[in-house]
């Protein structure tokens, strides 16, 4: 897991510190964000909760917290992408295949990639993207991307793959 | 046991000698009037050996440039086969049409807009040993074709939107324990297992035919004698209309499980097609147009299948206008064995009466009279 630190303000305690998550894949995303501190953690965002819409994995802009009352927690952030949802014929414009013979050599082929965990070329296929946008803290705006080491685990039919990304709230 | 081998003899030795009608019933079908998956291809009257389908954008500037390698000359013998909604990055909403932010779900009856295809083909015919192209000529034909409006009623929709609360709340669940720190300890497998049985129903329910369904097609053809001047032209268009209307009542509260396990419908299909050539089956100039106009109204109970359906064809200049008029019932005895039966008239004024009664013994589940598939 790559490790990813957003400094908060030192010179303001008080400032409101915000985050965003925007992702994008062809499969149906979901995802959660959770403030942990040592002794508790609490979730502050579902996808598909507060506006945003469902099965897109995205989060709209959420307060996290005033920058004293976070310092030393970590935004841990888990999604899931299913494609416990796909016929045939979607599976077959997901993997860009125009026959039923290329489309099974296809699903074979991402179905080998999932279980050899080779994510570049999953992701490829899945066309995912995902931006962490932090707001508040000492750098001001900051925009993180996901890393192919933010796999979490996989399921054994490889239809559902979980990500999770930490990020670390310290003052400088 | 016994009882079922005794049926099967019985029935065979009823409806024997009727075997070989059934099989004209074959021909009372407006599947002929559907748009074809490629008009481009179907306009040439040509079913080319391989087609290329460019899938990213920079696939579709290599053929394309593949195509003019040779100058501005007009290119020769290709077949080519996009969907411009395939290069783009679809999402889960936009590739199932459904739809949720805020309360309710919606579904976006145009989403198959995003998935027209688009056909092209070029056929050169340099000797004169074929009637069907004009010799030493090259023939150009394109086509597009569009899933135009795709409707499911709103106790549907309602059903699906339960599935997805349902495994949204089970995904969120699971995803609200997973710390990146610890072990996965198969939590991609807890919501696979977790959300597996709801996303079937889900698949299920989207794959019953909608309540209203529209397709259209176009394509145009025209050869160009030596390779130069626009000549023999050839153009057709096609529509399809389909309603398909589950004989349920909508404010049943098991209405999803009963939409799943039902297999009583009533079906409404209008097809049109419409041809029109500048030429000849000899290249003579003539100009002719044709337009077939059609219907079926069907009725599903079960094992029972009555459906009736019209065709008008009628044309210009001196096309004498004609029309077919057939029903069909269908009886499934057993898994594999249908009686079918058959009635009315074929186009034309001579040896065109329609009647059958058979059996049709198939193998595995297989109706003769299948209702109209859109894809």
């Amino acid at each position: 897991m790559a490790k990813r630190i957003y400094y908060l303000p030192t010179s303001n305690p008080t400032a409101e510190i915000t985050c965003e998550v925007a992702m994008k894949s062809q499969a149906y995303n979901t995802s959660t964000a959770k403030l942990k501190r040592s002794s508790s953690s609490v979730t502050i965002a579902r996808s598909g909760e507060n506006g945003e819409e469902v099965g897109s994995g995205s989060i709209n802009q959420v307060a996290i917290g005033a920058a004293q009352d976070i310092q030393g927690a970590k935004l841990i952030f888990a999604h899931s992408l299913d494609l416990g949802y796909c016929t045939d014929e979607d599976w077959m414009l997901i993997l860009r295949a125009s026959t039923k013979d290329e489309y099974e050599d296809k699903r074979e082929e991402y179905m080998g990639f999932v279980k050899e965990e080779k994510w570049e070329e999953v992701f490829e296929i899945l066309r995912l993207s995902i931006f962490y946008s932090f707001d508040g803290g000492l750098d001001g705006f900051q925009r993180f991307e996901f890393d192919y080491d933010d796999v979490f685990d996989h399921s054994d039919d490889g239809l559902v793959i979980v990500i999770a990304k930490a990020v670390q709230l310290i003052y400088t | 046991m016994i009882f079922q081998n005794l049926k099967h003899y019985l029935s065979f030795i009823f409806f024997a000698p009727g075997l070989i009608f059934a099989q004209e019933t074959k021909e009372i079908d407006l599947s002929g009037l559907k748009p074809p998956t490629s008009p481009g291809f179907t306009i040439l009257d040509i079913a080319p050996n391989s087609i290329e389908h460019p899938k990213t954008i920079k696939e579709f500037t290599i053929s394309t440039a593949n195509l003019f390698n040779r100058g501005f000359e007009i290119p020769k013998n290709f077949a080519f086969e996009l969907s411009p909604g395939w290069m783009l990055n679809n999402t889960f909403s936009q590739i199932t049409g459904l739809k949720k932010k805020g309360d309710r779900l919606k579904q976006n009856i145009f989403s198959d807009i995003r998935f027209s295809s688009i056909s092209i083909a070029s056929v050169y015919n340099d000797t004169s040993n074929t009637t069907m192209l004009a010799s030493n000529t090259n023939h150009i034909g394109y086509g597009f074709k569009v899933n135009l409006i795709k409707v499911f009623n709103r106790p549907r929709i309602s059903a699906i939107e339960n599935y997805i609360n349902l495994i949204h709340k089970e995904t969120t669940g699971v995803l609200d324990e997973v710390d990146p720190n610890e072990l996965p300890a198969g939590v991609a497998n807890e919501i696979r297992n977790g959300t597996k049985d709801a996303w079937k129903k889900v698949i299920a329910l989207r794959s019953i035919r909608p309540l209203f369904q529209l397709q259209i097609a176009g394509a145009s053809a025209t050869a160009f004698p030596e390779n130069k001047g626009g000549k023999f032209h050839r153009g057709g268009g096609w529509l399809t209309a389909g309603m398909s209307f589950p004989l349920l009542k909508c404010k049943d509260e098991h209405y999803s499980k009963k939409l799943l396990n039902n297999s009583k419908y009533f079906n409404l299909v209008l097809l049109g097609r419409f041809m029109t050539s500048s030429f000849d089956s000899i290249y003579l100039e003539h100009r002719q147009s044709l337009l077939d106009i059609g219907g079926r109204v069907e009725l599903e109970l079960n094992r029972l299948l009555i459906g009736i359906e019209y065709i008008s064809r009628s044309g210009n200049n001196d096309f004498v206008s004609t029309h077919r008029f057939a029903g069909m019932i269908e009886y499934r005895m057993f898994n594999n064995v249908f009686v079918v039966g058959s009635f009315g008239r074929n186009f034309g004024e001579y040896n065109n009466i329609i009647s059958g009664l058979g059996l049709n013994w198939g193998f595995g589940k297989q109706s003769i009279y299948k209702p109209l598939n859109f894809n």
